[in-house]
């Protein structure tokens, strides 16, 4: 499913990651690595959102090659999510959904599930962490995605939140959308069946 | 599109008068405030009738619409606006049509005023109407095509730098090497702008001095436009004599003798100015008036460099700082004051300031 070519993420001089060539099946996959070991680098490369040397595909599909398609499949949340603080959660929302033809059906549910509907009419700047989150974790959702990256997910959020969640991740995932999910916690404290765990390390990435 | 067009426009349109608001004061108070409703009007004919001021005309929209592109490219690198990268994954035509119409937002003064000078080619039968027309349609649409690519590929964003962005003094290379346009990050090319604006601005108002016989307070604001239109250079002059002159820290010269050298600099650097006032200097105005001019520009310079020393690199505080002195100067000199008095306010201020802070700028 993800495939990683002659991968390399560098910071001026000071080379991040360096990975000749990785493949990950679908399913759900739990990354973890310390601080600054490069998990965020690596989402937000496959994300589309950084530049990096080589290549990555997703199903076949090349970020290079197909930009567009490739962006239509793969959906990343930020570890700290930031929007406008002007705008509401509605509007944000409304937006992505409009522009990644989401069904009327599917948005209705995300929203009552993370029960977003309560303030997403107000602004953004009057949002507490957690709703902040939680309004990513809808965007994150949109549009029928075959791929989500979701950076430390359960950072900020309650317990009935983080429950919530990994329902969606399960239900989801059922539907044939894959999950690449970094978390410092215990995977055993984690109420997910991974099917692999993966750890950055040593400007690498290799299976536990 | 119907969703999705008013929060790309709140998101990027309204942002940009919010953020460029201070412009847009001064260009209000300037149109709305000094001009008189037949003197635009006088204004915009003249335009139609010289093909000389229709070019300066459009490279002025030009301009403008350069710096809402550089604007909406800046905006897209923000994390906060990440999720206007959705834009790229709708159809083309619906692409095309909310980034044509946010434009068009965002272009609204420039076109308005392009529509008035349209008015006119059409009254005076003049063949350049056409030329306009086409111009101010295609301003519409060519920054599209810049923003369209970006969002097709977003990751290219923090790959390429703006133009604009690209075009930095490097002041870090020795001033000597043939490498002073060069990339920097710390701050962006305005620097090289605010020379040629300067210079034009004040030109401009000599003009405009000579044929309308304005009295004397239009040049007094004149000059005070073109002494802020060099506050990025000074900037970039300050950076360059904090690093590059790091060793002259250790020389024991006291404040006044820094503060000498410095309005020396100054003196020199805004040479041009002091050139074009006095060689170009409307002979309705007394000499009195033009010394006046010559100190407030000096002054005034003064002041700002010693906003610096006193912030210490924040360039954020310190553009702030700039644009509210520029409005109480502004205020000042519509209430009568005369520029002498001014620059004398003006040099008793950089003293103090100066004395107080001194410590601080050579640390």
């Amino acid at each position: 499913m993800i495939e990683l070519l002659n991968y390399s993420k560098a910071y001026g001089e000071h080379v991040v990651l360096s990975i000749n060539s990785f493949r990950l099946n679908p399913g759900i996959h739990l990354i973890q690595g310390i601080n600054g070991s490069g998990k965020t680098s690596l989402f937000k490369s496959i994300a589309g959102i950084i530049s990096f040397h080589g290549d990555c595909l997703v199903h076949g599909l090349s970020i290079k090659d197909s930009p567009v398609d490739y962006r239509k499949r793969v959906n990343f949340c930020e570890a700290e999510p930031v929007f406008p603080s002007f705008l509401s959660g509605k509007e944000i929302i409304r937006f992505v959904d409009k522009a990644k033809n989401t069904p009327e059906r599917e948005l209705s549910r995300l929203l009552n599930s993370f029960n977003l509907l309560d303030f997403w009419h107000h602004p953004i700047n009057k949002y507490s962490s957690g709703m902040l989150k939680k309004t990513a974790h809808a965007v994150a959702f949109l549009g029928m995605p075959k791929l989500i990256l979701l950076d430390e997910p359960f950072t900020t959020i309650d317990q009935e939140s983080k429950r919530i969640l990994c329902d969606l991740i399960i239900e989801y995932h059922k539907n044939g959308c894959s999950f690449l999910i970094s978390a410092h916690d215990n995977k055993n404290n984690i109420p997910l069946d991974f099917h692999s765990h993966l750890k950055v390390d040593n400007q690498t990435i290799s299976y536990v | 599109m119907s969703k999705m067009l008013p929060t790309t426009i709140r998101s990027l349109g309204q942002r940009f008068y919010y953020d460029n608001a201070g412009l847009f004061v001064m260009a209000f108070f300037a149109f709305f405030g000094f001009l008189r409703a037949e003197e635009h009007l006088a204004l915009a004919q003249t335009i139609s009738h010289s093909n000389y001021l229709l070019i300066l005309t459009t490279l002025i929209y030009s301009l403008y619409t350069a710096g809402t592109l550089v604007y909406i490219r800046k905006s897209l690198r923000l994390s906060e606006n990440r999720f206007l990268w959705s834009i790229g994954e709708l159809p083309i035509l619906e692409q095309i049509s909310i980034l044509v119409f946010n434009q068009f937002f965002m272009n609204l003064p420039a076109a308005a005023h392009g529509i008035l000078v349209v008015y006119f080619l059409i009254v005076s039968n003049n063949v350049s109407t056409w030329f306009l027309i086409a111009y101010l349609l295609l301003s519409h649409v060519i920054p599209i095509w810049s923003v369209k690519s970006l969002l097709t590929s977003p990751y290219q964003i923090r790959q390429k730098k703006s133009l604009l962005g690209s075009l930095t003094l490097n002041l870090h290379k020795p001033p000597w090497s043939w490498n002073l346009i060069y990339s920097l990050e710390k701050s962006p090319a305005y620097c090289l702008l605010g020379k040629p604006i300067s210079l034009l601005i004040l030109n401009g108002f000599i003009w405009i001095s000579q044929v309308e016989k304005y009295p004397v307070v239009w040049m007094y604001l004149g000059t005070l436009v073109c002494i802020f239109a060099n506050a990025p250079l000074i900037f970039q002059f300050y950076q360059f004599e904090s690093e590059k002159f790091s060793l002259n820290k250790n020389i024991p010269w006291n404040a006044w003798t820094h503060l000498t050298r410095i309005g020396i600099y100054i003196t020199v650097s805004c040479s041009a100015e002091l050139l074009v006032l006095i060689l170009n200097y409307p002979k309705t105005y007394s000499l009195i008036e033009l010394l006046s001019l010559i100190s407030l520009i000096l002054s005034a310079n003064l002041t700002i460099y010693a906003f610096l020393a006193m912030l210490n690199f924040d360039q954020e505080k310190f553009y702030k700082r700039c644009f509210w002195s520029f409005l109480i100067l502004f205020a000042i000199i519509l209430g009568g004051v005369p520029a002498s008095l001014i620059s004398l306010i003006g040099l008793s201020i950089t003293l103090w300031l100066y004395r107080s802070y001194y410590k601080l700028f050579i640390h």
